[in-house]
């Protein structure tokens, strides 16, 4: 079955309301679905889903899909955990001994083919737990080296907030050096002043002992 | 004010992605690396398990990809997501292997001229009694999902398992957004006719066998 077009997603049936047939597109529904349209849009949608059969079909037979795809959400196959050596001991042992006993039944006649069906479920099995056992060991070196990587990362942070502390207190001890000295400056400026003022006043008593001398 | 911006610093070193890619990109930053594996590693596995059906085959792509990713740092852009940078790498080695599969199997049934017709997921693991028609059902659900074309189970995988938006599945794919909609609209279809069928094959067999005696 093709897909329906986007802009026609439903079959219009005879007889019905304009109102009805007016189906929403399809890309509608996909957001109403998955919960992507505004408020306006959703009740619009609502709406138009509880006034038409056609649409409520189509819609229930979206969401029975997406309900049934829910149930697929199983992990596919649980991590095993990691294998102690003795595990591999035990495989071995176990290889060696069903190996001596394949060679007694190989012996005897009309066993060929069990033996030949037997040798090759042990290469499967055996080949599985190998792989399963890489597949561990990766996962563990991996976890390491992250961890690893962690603590350096965390330790050169530590360092690096270290460093602006010191920044910060060397600026602080900067900041109380250069305001000692612009208030010396600013005591020196005042003094400076006064004595401007004093001379002034001075060089003005001057001048008026002059105006009194010569207008006698 | 200056012990507080130096309370708030810690917080700038957890680097978004788009800041660590960078850094492995311009400096090779192999921590920053890790982080993003760290970050990205489940979601990746699980969305190469859903494509191939292969949980052990998923692991195996998970760190090619980000293997493919390291390799190819000079070609991220940062203006784009990270993420989709990686779903996008994730889905092209998933379709890689996809097909090699499928040539595998061609020469199989060619070689041999018999062959099962859908793949099976792999659910290696024995299943508790109590979980068993869980099991059944989750793997008839895989089995329909495995059966979809590509095209439409990259959709579906994205939306409805990594619950990726529509616009987002769109720049991963590089096809317009309606487009996704579309056909992720088909896809539920076919999913609900295949698993209906599914579910009619396995009622009608039970009706037709035989109960075991006692």
């Amino acid at each position: 079955m093709k897909p329906n077009p986007m802009n026609d997603p439903l079959p219009r049936p005879a007889g019905k309301s304009p109102a009805e047939a007016a189906h929403p597109a399809t890309a509608e529904w996909m957001d109403y679905l998955y919960g992507e349209v505004t408020p306006t849009d959703e009740a619009r949608l609502a709406g138009h889903l509880a006034g038409c059969a056609a649409c409520r079909r189509q819609v229930g037979q979206w969401r029975g899909a997406m309900a049934q795809l829910d149930e697929g959400r199983l992990p596919f196959a649980p991590a095993a955990a990691p294998r102690p050596f003795w595990h591999w001991a035990a495989a071995a042992a176990l290889f060696l001994g069903l190996g001596v006993l394949m060679g007694v039944a190989a012996t005897q006649p009309g066993r060929t083919r069990a033996t030949a069906q037997l040798r090759e479920d042990l290469r499967r099995e055996l080949a599985g737990e190998l792989r399963r056992e890489w597949a561990d060991e990766r996962r563990h070196l991996l976890a390491e080296t992250s961890g690893l990587l962690e603590r350096q990362r965390a330790a050169d942070g530590e360092q690096i907030l270290a460093a602006l502390h010191d920044v910060g207190a060397s600026h602080h001890a900067d900041y109380e050096s250069l305001h000692q000295e612009m208030e010396n400056l600013a005591l020196t400026t005042q003094k400076t002043l006064w004595q401007a003022q004093q001379q002034i006043v001075s060089l003005a008593g001057a001048t008026d002992v002059q105006r009194a001398v010569f207008s006698h | 004010m200056t012990r507080s911006f130096l309370n708030s610093l810690p917080s700038l070193f957890t680097m978004t992605d788009e800041q660590a890619m960078w850094r492995v990109r311009q400096s090779d930053d192999a921590q920053a690396f890790a982080q993003l594996v760290r970050r990205w590693e489940k979601p990746i596995q699980a969305l190469c398990a859903r494509m191939v059906g292969d949980a052990q085959g998923a692991e195996d792509l998970a760190q090619e990809t980000f293997a493919r990713v390291f390799g190819r740092r000079r070609d991220y852009e940062p203006t784009g997501r990270f993420s989709t940078f990686l779903w996008r790498v994730a889905l092209n080695l998933c379709h890689d292997e996809l097909r090699r599969v499928k040539r595998r199997r061609e020469t199989f049934l060619a070689d041999n001229g018999t062959g099962e017709e859908n793949a099976e997921p792999a659910t290696d693991a024995p299943a508790p009694d109590g979980c068993l028609v869980e099991r059944e059902r989750a793997d008839s659900v895989r089995r329909a999902l495995l059966n979809l074309d590509e095209t439409y189970r990259s959709v579906v995988v994205l939306r409805h398992y990594e619950g990726l938006k529509f616009r987002e599945i769109a720049e991963v794919l590089e096809i317009p957004e309606g487009t996704v909609k579309s056909r992720m609209a088909e896809a539920l279809g076919q999913l609900h006719r295949s698993l209906r069928a599914t579910l009619h094959e396995t009622e009608s067999h039970e009706r037709s066998t035989p109960p075991p005696r006692r």
